[in-house]
């Protein structure tokens, strides 16, 4: 290999790190934005629908 | 960080000794003193918790750790490819500062270990933040260590004479270690906002339950 590859390996390298991460970290937020938009709709199955506050009762989710 | 690879691959003129091989140095020598910086901050949070008890500072100094692998992890990577491309080896285990790196990257590796064995609560973030503090000893160490064995494999660029380049090479030097320092704390804002509401969210639900 030429020094140029071996700084173009390096430097790709650390994009795919990087992409890597971001890819996880994207993934995870995803997720936590699905969680908490079921949980708002109240569509989390076992757990109370949650309503808005001074409706008088907690409904249970189907 | 645009800007830092166009200074490192473009403007800041080539080696004389080492060629072009020498513009990994732009990139391993910012994500090596970030990753250190890492270590340092998880270990600072750390203290923080030890002293004050304050639990939100176990979840920043284990995020601010994470970041010091990930970083320490590229910094191994991109070292080894300059090595090949320099020495003509991966690695050397004669050079004091690789392998100092190499025990302080392992060291906060088994910080996980410690962390993921022992139950969520405040002996585990008692016990991560002891570990983490002793870790922080390693950093001068690993630091200095080219310097206090007098090592002539691996390069001494900061000497007390200043920075042993030209201006061109000392700026896009500098322009590339504060964007990757930025980087990490983005990736450290992101990771932990995101940790802080996977646990209100965790919250929520047995709330609700």
């Amino acid at each position: 290999m030429s020094g140029g590859q071996y700084v173009a390996a390096a430097y790709g390298v650390f994009l795919v790190f990087l992409l890597v991460y971001v890819a996880i970290i994207a993934a995870k937020l995803a997720r936590l934005q699905r969680e908490a938009e079921e949980l708002r709709a109240g569509r989390v199955d076992g757990y109370p629908r949650v309503v808005p506050r001074g409706s008088g009762s907690v409904e249970e989710s189907e | 960080m645009g800007l830092a690879v166009v200074l490192a691959l473009l403007v800041a003129p080539e080696d004389a000794d080492q060629g072009i091989s020498q513009r990994i140095f732009y990139l391993h020598v910012p994500v090596a003193l970030t990753a250190y910086f890492c270590f340092g901050l998880g270990a600072w949070k750390a203290l923080r918790l030890l002293s004050t008890g304050e639990q939100r500072y176990d979840l920043e100094s284990y995020v601010a750790i994470h970041q010091g692998t990930i970083f320490g992890s590229l910094t191994l990577i991109t070292g080894s490819i300059w090595a090949k491309a320099s020495w003509g080896v991966w690695w050397t285990w004669s050079s004091n500062q690789l392998v100092l790196f190499l025990v302080l990257f392992l060291f906060y590796c088994a910080y996980f270990m410690l962390r993921f064995s022992i139950e969520d609560g405040p002996r585990r973030a008692r016990s991560s933040a002891v570990y983490a503090l002793f870790g922080v000893a390693l950093i001068p160490v690993s630091f200095l260590a080219i310097r206090l064995a007098e090592d002539f494999i691996h390069p001494t660029v900061f000497t007390r004479e200043g920075p042993q380049m030209t201006g061109t090479m000392f700026l896009a030097f500098c322009v590339a270690w504060v964007a990757v320092t930025l980087l990490a704390y983005v990736l450290y804002r992101v990771e932990l906002a995101g940790k802080r509401l996977d646990i209100a969210l965790r919250e929520l639900r047995e709330a609700t339950s």
